[in-house]
């Protein structure tokens, strides 16, 4: 049966528009800041084979992962999925989660007694047990410190919720307040999204209905195919490495080749390090949504957000190695590092089979997530005000401060009034660093000072992957960002020095971190003057910095500067 | 009572007079006057031949706030904000809205540039305490060293200033001392809510706009005093209300939908009273066209808008915007390719048919060339239009593409009825709604004569075009109430709180709302006050909105209250505690409402008929017949093609098309 166009566009539009309506529905009604209010989470609606038709809503690092998981539940329950069913998961090994701590709510969809599709989420939760609070537990040297593991269950079956499965899971964390209503937020938003694609159905009739999920994917795959038949045939290659394995400063690399054969494209991991010892091993979902998201966001914003897309698009992953790990091995840092690692590898490669459109790297994050009690409760606060500057591109600067590459600014900052509700802090200052963006002709983000009051006594689990090393790369001539720092201050004034990862308990201290800057593009003696003239009245750049790595020097009045092209080469 | 209403837009400037004993209404079109707006204000009203002294109220939607936003001309804004807290208007919480996979968009700058951005020492805490005392010697200090100009802004904004106003209003004072005449403006009084990102910004748009609002509305309502006016000049709002100029001038924030939110505020009195719901309203102007989607005989209030990319909180009416009108120029991007719009020719030189020196081939003239204007009468009472012009602008452009004027006149009105139709998908198909289950309203100068070619694309089926069509949004701003919103952000979780404090909280609210309304000359009768808390349960991030009628008086009741509204919108509850964060009050004062008479036509079809051209429809002209809609009776219908003209507007209805007059005059456009 074919769908007419006009049909097919407004099925695509309504699935994406359940989606954005069911995450819309998970931060209005959850619990935990980490949903409602940073959106670490996604929402997805896939077909009755598991293949995702429509992720219009999330994060980018969560972009091609939820497939795996609606079908390792598929398998595990072949022939016992019924209406009213809601299944949850999140072992990477065993369910085709990414990390534990995202776990995925999916509810069936039955229309006229048949499985029409899923209606699904997946989302941080605020606390799952484990080594540290906060579901990052640093110290992890296999998946079993890490936190619960969840094959595919039935959570609630035929309508009825388990209450067996629902205790077991409150048990296990130390927020049960939190989780009771993040799960309750998830199943809710899954009724919305399940409710209005039977209304869909109702619309289309059952053969519309699966003819049109069909060629929405088959639109996708052609829409892509055409973007890779525009690349040069060859072979690409890249490669990015973390500098430490959690414990002691092992270098551990990720080698990527990226070979174009007309309209198809391998992605190739083979001769990348093994998995190593703390917990930023990839699980195989999560590097699948890595490199599917360095190739939508390097090429083409407005690609639809289904797995049709990335159809033609083959991973090979080498079992054992970092970006495909086996248990036990600990994997919870994954979706951040080394998710970012494989982003920048792929970049890497993709500058130099279409270098015009060259990303330069962002910088990694630094901040920690601190956990303590407020009255009764548990609490676990992330210092995202901390977080990192973007690298720039071809046409602008790098973002001056965004959240992590995963999310692609996807994550919203928190807003201090709030937080300061919320936790017991007082943040004192967010404000961007100077000479903290690589140079370039476009020049990379900034980076911020951030400067907080952590008022009681605490928990802090360490991550600072952008710390001492620069992390964001330049391009086409650009510099490296610069490195972040950390510093905790006792009440007394006694300075703290803190590991890169690590658990650790304080006393009530003051917290001053630099997140690192991003990439450069592009030779900062091209840049335009006016702009660096821009920077230094902003006091983003310093006049030290204009005169050497720009060749710009401020006139003796102030009021300007002298950039001839003679001066800027000299 | 004589009420006269005016709407500025990009092209035209509209005005509309209503005699409430005659239920009769009067319109008038004159062309904008871009660098004196207030002068196409006053030619309207000479031109609705009303002496001035007898008007009992003026209701005008204003532009300009948009326009200055959209077109980055804005005053120098200095922002005095809580130290170590410089940057919150370009981090921006890092949104960057819809476009998370586009990488390499550009964020817009910052209103306030970070040499604009004037940080001192003070601090409240999250509960309203003060832990760091205002040092009034360093703001007089700041304030001296800084090079304030007379036409710039100051935005204060201090965190924790909705639970804390009195450091921010301090220092308004100071900067009234020491800056005496410069617009001042602080974030607790434009916005009195938490979230200091979104307050922030909204202040800084309000003080962007401020300068230029206040001296636009001053001199207008100076000349309105010279010739005679003696009343209140009021202000449509973004929210579908009014406000007066007082209030216009303080929070210009909210004026930035004026006209258009004017124009949805007539639709939906105009669904109200012909039992059509649901309406998708498209407003094409000159310069732009605006589309809303009103369900149920509601419009969309959000307050989660951006204009230009910038956050505005304030509450306003869902529009979305295209820069297609009859004024949008047509050109060639670099590759050849046929663009019409976002640039438009605006009221002067206008589009090459005008004769006004314009030299840039506009839908307008396309239209022309098509025969669906007619070249005998004028658009707006006194331009003719002459279609050789038109011709002629087109030819160089036609020979570039190797198209005929014809063909090429064809494809501009066909890309211009493609961008206003993703428009409207945008605000239908994404969000879920199909459009087919709607009615088209078209108005706006340029509105009827472009809703069947954009309904046809959609498969809408019905179209409705109101009496006065070309002066709708000015008709809606007499039909508008005075409205005023106000909102207080208080958080306590209702377990262990006694109801009276919720009670004596609104109270407070208000016996302000009420002298407020008095003050700006509502009469007691006609306020209507209407009470909404925003809720969640105890530890959640966002509100729902629950009205409290009077019938709830316990906090069992409103418990209940939310419970329901939770289960309704998000399909669960729980019997959990919860925390009340906002007061909402709006506060109306529901004045006499326009009432439009029954239709007078003065005869059959035939005594209608003007005349009969050829038209271009559809790849060749077809024999077509003119009609004057002012003489149309009620109950008439007429057969596509044809052309029914009037001051103001031309509405055209195609082969496959038939209208139907209605009973109070209103045109029923249906596919045959």
């Amino acid at each position: 049966m074919s769908v007419d166009p006009i049909t097919l566009a407004i099925v695509q539009n309504r699935l994406d528009h359940i989606a954005r309506q069911m995450g819309w529905v998970m931060t209005r009604t959850a619990r935990s800041p980490i949903f409602s209010q940073s959106h670490d989470f996604s929402c997805f609606l896939a077909d009755r084979d598991g293949t995702i038709i429509s992720q219009a809503d999330g994060i980018p690092i969560h972009t091609g992962g939820g497939g795996f998981a609606i079908r390792a539940l598929l398998e595990a329950f072949s022939g016992e999925i019924e209406p009213d069913d809601v299944f949850i998961l999140n072992d990477p090994y065993e369910a085709g989660g990414n990390h534990l701590p995202d776990w995925v709510i999916a509810r069936p969809i039955f229309f006229e007694a048949q499985l029409v599709g899923f209606a699904c989420n997946r989302a941080h939760q605020s606390d799952i047990g484990g080594g540290a609070a906060g579901t990052y537990n640093a110290a992890a040297t296999e998946i079993f410190h890490e936190g619960i593991r969840l094959p595919p269950l039935k959570l609630v079956s035929k309508g009825a919720l388990r209450n067996d499965l629902w205790k077991l899971l409150k048990i296990n964390t130390r927020t049960p307040d939190l989780i009771d209503g993040d799960l309750r937020a998830m199943i809710g938003s899954t009724l919305i999204g399940a409710e209005a694609v039977i209304k869909l159905f109702a619309e289309l009739g059952l053969d519309k209905g699966f003819a049109a999920f069909a060629e929405i994917l088959d639109y996708a795959d052609r829409r892509f195919r055409k973007l890779i038949s525009e690349l040069p045939n060859g072979r690409f290659e890249g490669e990015e490495s973390t500098d430490n394995d959690c414990f002691s400063n092992v270098v551990t690399t990720i080698r990527v080749a990226l070979i174009v054969e007309g309209e198809k494209i391998t992605v190739d991991f083979t001769g990348t390090d093994p998995e190593m010892r703390g917990f930023k091993n990839s699980s195989l979902a999560n590097t699948h949504s890595a490199v599917y998201m360095a190739l939508a966001a390097y090429f083409e914003s407005k690609l639809p957000r289904n797995e049709g897309t990335f159809r033609s698009v083959d991973v090979i992953a080498p079992e054992g190695s970092v970006v495909n790990a086996r248990p036990p091995a600990p994997t919870t840092m994954c979706t951040v590092f080394v998710a970012h690692e494989v982003v920048h590898a792929v970049w890497k490669a993709l500058a130099k089979a279409a270098p015009e459109l060259a990303c330069a790297g962002w910088g990694k994050s630094i901040h920690s997530v601190t956990s303590s009690t407020k009255g009764k409760d548990r609490f676990v606060l992330y210092h995202w005000h901390a977080m990192p500057g973007g690298g720039a591109v071809s046409g602008r600067d790098g973002f001056n401060q965004i959240g992590h590459l995963i999310a692609l600014g996807g994550l919203t900052l928190p807003n201090v009034e709030n937080y300061e509700q919320l936790y017991p802090i007082k943040i004192h200052r967010q404000e961007f660093r100077c000479d903290g963006g690589g140079p370039g002709k476009f020049r990379g983000g900034t980076g911020v000072e951030y400067e907080a009051d952590v008022l009681v006594a605490s928990e802090y689990s360490f991550r600072g992957e952008g710390l001492e090393t620069p992390s964001a790369y330049g391009v086409n001539g650009g510099d490296w960002g610069v490195a972040g720092e950390l510093r905790l201050i006792l009440p007394n004034g006694d300075g703290i020095h803190t590991p890169k990862y690590g658990v650790q308990s304080f006393p009530a201290l003051k917290m001053v971190a630099r997140s690192p800057g991003g990439g450069g593009w592009g030779d900062p003696m091209e840049r335009d003057p006016l702009a660096v003239w821009n920077d230094v009245r902003n006091g983003v750049v310093s006049p030290a910095a204009a005169k050497q790595v720009y060749g710009v020097s401020l006139l003796a009045n102030g009021l300007g500067v002298d950039a001839s092209a003679a001066r800027r080469r000299n | 009572m004589l009420w006269v209403g005016v709407d500025v837009g990009g092209t035209f400037t509209d005005g509309v007079l209503y005699n409430s004993q005659t239920k009769e209404f009067m319109f008038a079109k004159v062309p904008s006057t871009p660098g004196d707006p207030a002068s196409g204000v006053i030619d309207v009203i000479k031109d609705l031949d009303v002496n001035m002294e007898a008007i009992d109220r003026f209701v005008h939607g204003v532009t300009i706030g948009t326009n200055t936003i959209l077109q980055h001309r804005g005053a120098k804004v200095w922002m005095i904000v809580t130290k170590g807290f410089g940057d919150v208007l370009e981090i921006a919480r890092t949104n960057r809205g819809h476009q998370l996979y586009d990488i390499r968009t550009v964020k817009p700058a910052p209103i306030v540039p970070r040499t604009q951005s004037i940080e001192i020492s003070e601090r409240v805490a999250y509960d309203g305490t003060e832990v760091l005392e205002l040092d009034e010697r360093e703001i007089r200090r700041v304030l001296r060293g800084l090079p304030i100009a007379e036409n710039d802004a100051i935005a204060i904004c201090f965190l924790h200033s909705y639970l804390h106003p009195k450091n921010e209003q301090r220092v308004a004072e100071i900067v009234r001392d020491e800056c005496p005449g410069v617009y001042v403006c602080t974030s607790s009084d434009v916005l009195a809510q938490f979230r200091e990102y979104e307050r922030f910004n909204t202040t800084a748009l309000n003080a962007y706009i401020g300068p230029l609002m206040a001296r636009y509305l001053t001199n207008l309502r100076n000349r309105l005093g010279e010739r005679g006016y003696r009343n209140g000049v009021f202000i449509t709002t973004s929210n579908g209300g009014s406000a007066p100029a007082e209030r216009a001038i303080r929070l210009p924030i909210s004026t930035v939908l004026s006209g258009p939110a004017g124009g949805v505020a007539a639709a939906l009195h105009l669904g109200r009273d012909n039992g059509l719901p649901n309406l998708i309203t498209c407003d094409m102007g000159g310069t732009s066209t605006d589309v809303c989607l009103v369900t149920d005989s509601e419009a969309p209030v959000t307050n989660e808008q951006f204009i230009g990319g910038y956050a505005n909180r304030t509450p306003q009416i869902e529009i979305n915007a295209v820069g297609a009108g009859g004024g949008s120029i047509a050109w060639l991007d670099a590759g050849d390719i046929l663009m019409v719009g976002p640039q438009s020719a605006g009221a002067n030189p206008g589009p090459a048919c005008y004769g006004q020196g314009g030299t840039s081939p506009t839908v307008t003239d396309a239209n022309l060339v098509l025969n669906r204007l007619s070249p005998d009468t004028s658009l707006a009472g006194r331009i003719a239009l002459d279609r050789n012009l038109a011709l002629e602008v087109l030819r160089p452009l036609g020979a570039k593409l190797g198209l005929k004027e014809l063909n090429l006149a064809d494809g501009i009105v066909q890309i211009a009825v493609a961008r206003m139709v993703s428009a409207i998908k945008q605000i239908s198909i994404t969000q879920g709604h199909d459009p087919r289950d709607f009615v088209l309203c078209a108005y706006g100068g340029a509105g009827p004569m472009h809703a069947a070619f954009i309904a046809d694309e959609l498969e809408i089926g019905r179209i409705i075009v109101p009496v006065g069509p070309g002066n709708f949004c000015a008709l809606g701003s007499i039909i508008s109430d005075v409205r005023r919103d106000y909102v207080s952000t208080r958080l306590m979780q209702t377990q262990g709180i006694a109801f009276s404090l919720v009670e004596d909280t609104f109270s407070q609210m208000e016996e302000k709302a009420q002298s407020d309304l008095l003050a700006e000359g509502i009469d007691h009768r006609e306020i209507e006050l209407r009470r909404v808390l925003g809720m969640r349960y105890v530890g959640q991030s966002w509100e729902l909105e629950v009205p409290l009628p009077g019938s709830i008086t316990s906090l069992e009741a409103l418990d209940e209250a939310f419970f329901k509204i939770y289960q309704r919108r998000f399909g669960q509850n729980i019997k959990a505690p919860t925390e009340i964060v906002t007061f909402r009050l709006a506060a109306l004062g529901r004045g006499e409402k326009p009432k439009f008479s029954k239709w007078r036509g003065l005869g059959g079809l035939e005594d209608a008929k003007l005349a009969e051209r050829d038209v271009y429809f559809g790849g060749s002209y077809l024999p077509t017949a003119i009609y004057d809609r002012q003489k149309l009776s009620a109950g008439v219908e007429i057969n596509g093609p044809a052309i029914i003209e009037e001051s103001g507007a031309t509405t055209i209805v195609p082969p496959a098309w038939r209208a139907v007059v209605q009973e109070f005059g209103h045109l029923m456009l249906e596919r045959r």
